[in-house]
């Protein structure tokens, strides 16, 4: 969601950058008809089932021209290889003539895989967080506060919740059209970008 | 008594008398018991008699007639015109001659020119054809004269004509050299197996190594935490029925059917959800789609993964 308002910078740099990216659905739209045309014509099926169906297929069809010219998902395994081989070449290029040139290696067709891995050794995109769970499964971890007295039982704590279930569901709901947070998700993404690359993205004014 | 039955009397009494053999005792009996009795027990006698025997001749005279006229197996209704003799080997000789090159010669048309007509590159369709060719309905058959019929690479091709360019199922004959019935057919084949068998491979949710992977790159693009551009569009509805036609207006005021989808900056779709009706806004249609419905459940995305924006670290929702 772009800012509404647009009025300080920040938020025109937010702006900038989140039409530029959203861009490739609005593209999306302009070369799936235009590979297969069949989309850009009125459909003349008499049922919604024949237009799910056809529509499944183009989409399909896209899907497998897309993974074969671009080489996406699919291909990922492919790149990890190569990042490996790249790794290893580095490696035994920092052997023998020291550090320095790593990058100097056998770079990709695109150069994707270079950028994405100096944007991960920069700040890492994610983190996988396996570990044991606080008391607050949907809101920010918090020490447990419940402690067992004499005589009582402990009802409903936050580790009985099981997925599926209707606290599960509704927690999960809640969470997902939480408003504040999603606009305290805006202003800390515009807080990045700006930080980021706010320099190059400001608009002339 | 009805006139038509006196009819009927009229035309026994000349009828040869063997038709009257099979009547069964009885009533045989009555008759003869009747005959001495008054003139309207004569008549209803008569009247029986010469009802039976008018069927009897009804049934054979059928028989007869049918055993002349209708012939045992079904075959050709009259009237129909012949099946064209078509040629299906020059169909299919002339697309492997312009494709794929016949007797250790090159093809006519270059690699550009095959990805432009068939608006896919050769290995995707290579791929469909060797999932498709020994399919049942795929298959080069034999029908009920004893000829071969088509060859599963022209109604391959004749389909995909007809998806990519939009083509009336009439416009691949003089090429691809099907009829347009079996061209229709071949359409809806192809596109019902793609369905069946490469939706789950194709339009499923991304992974968690594809999810790690989308998210890298999109922080490298600059956008941390983005996992793909969600967007609507319309599909123009022609044929709807006038039953649907009220839940099927759009803004623009015609039949129209929306379609959501999601996709990265490759254009590569990983969630695609048609069939929507078009008076819906794009509110209702995420509202209805099976991602926001797992979403709101708590099924995906997966939990364990998070990322870092401004010094706060969330999970993916």
């Amino acid at each position: 969601m772009p800012h509404s308002n647009s009025v300080t910078p920040k938020r025109r740099v937010y702006n900038r950058l989140q039409q530029a990216v959203r861009k490739d659905a609005e593209r999306l739209y302009a070369v799936m008809p235009s590979r297969f045309n069949i989309n850009l014509r009125p459909a003349r099926f008499t049922t919604v089932l024949r237009m799910m169906n056809n529509g499944k297929a183009v989409a399909i069809l896209h899907n497998m021209a897309i993974e074969c010219t671009r080489g996406e998902f699919l291909a990922q395994r492919r790149m990890n290889a190569a990042a490996e081989v790249r790794q290893a070449v580095a490696d035994l290029q920092g052997q023998r003539q020291g550090p320095g040139n790593e990058e100097s290696g056998c770079g990709s067709r695109q150069g994707r895989p270079a950028t994405a891995r100096a944007a991960s050794e920069r700040q890492p995109a994610f983190f996988i967080d396996n570990g044991p769970r606080g008391p607050g499964v949907w809101g920010p971890p918090q020490p447990a506060e419940h402690e067992a007295q004499d005589g009582m039982v402990e009802t409903g704590t936050e580790q009985d919740v099981v997925p599926g279930s209707l606290r599960y569901t509704d927690g999960a709901e809640c969470e997902a059209k939480d408003r504040d947070a999603h606009f305290a998700l805006l202003q800390d993404l515009s807080e990045h970008i700006f930080a980021d690359r706010g320099r190059l993205m400001l608009p002339y004014s | 008594m009805p006139p038509t039955c006196i009819h009927t009397v009229v035309l026994t009494v000349f009828f040869p008398l063997w038709l009257l053999w099979p009547i069964p005792g009885p009533l045989r009996m009555d008759a003869v018991a009747a005959a001495d009795g008054s003139f309207y027990d004569d008549l209803d006698v008569a009247v029986v008699l010469g009802y039976r025997a008018g069927l009897r001749i009804r049934r054979a005279l059928l028989t007869v007639r049918g055993r002349v006229e209708k012939r045992p197996f079904g075959g050709s209704p009259p009237g129909r015109r012949p099946n064209r003799d078509r040629n299906f080997d020059l169909g299919a000789h002339s697309i492997m001659r312009d494709y794929f090159g016949v007797g250790g010669e090159p093809p006519v048309y270059s690699e550009r020119d095959f990805e432009k007509r068939n608006r896919m590159p050769r290995a995707v369709f290579k791929r469909l054809y060797t999932a498709v060719r020994n399919e049942p309905w795929w298959r080069r058959s034999i029908n009920a004269t004893g000829r071969l019929q088509s060859y599963p690479i022209q109604k391959l091709l004749a389909a995909l004509r007809v998806l990519g360019y939009g083509e009336p199922y009439d416009r691949p004959d003089e090429y691809c050299r099907l009829s347009p019935s079996t061209i229709a057919e071949a359409t809806r084949c192809l596109t019902n197996f793609i369905v069946d068998k490469w939706e789950a491979t194709y339009l499923l949710r991304p992974t968690e190594d594809e999810l790690k992977h989308i998210l890298t790159r999109n922080a490298a693009r600059g956008m941390p935490g983005c996992i793909g551009s969600i967007d609507c569009t319309h599909w123009l509805w022609l044929k709807c029925p006038k039953a649907l036609a009220a839940q099927y207006h759009d803004r623009k005021g015609k039949r129209s059917v929306v379609v959501e989808s999601i996709c990265n900056e490759d254009t590569y779709i990983w969630h695609f959800f048609i069939g929507a009706p078009g008076s819906y806004n794009d509110m209702n249609v995420l509202a209805c789609s099976p991602l926001m419905l797992d979403v709101n459940a708590g099924v995906w995305p997966p939990r364990n993964i998070s990322y870092t924006l401004n010094g706060r670290t969330r999970r993916l929702l």
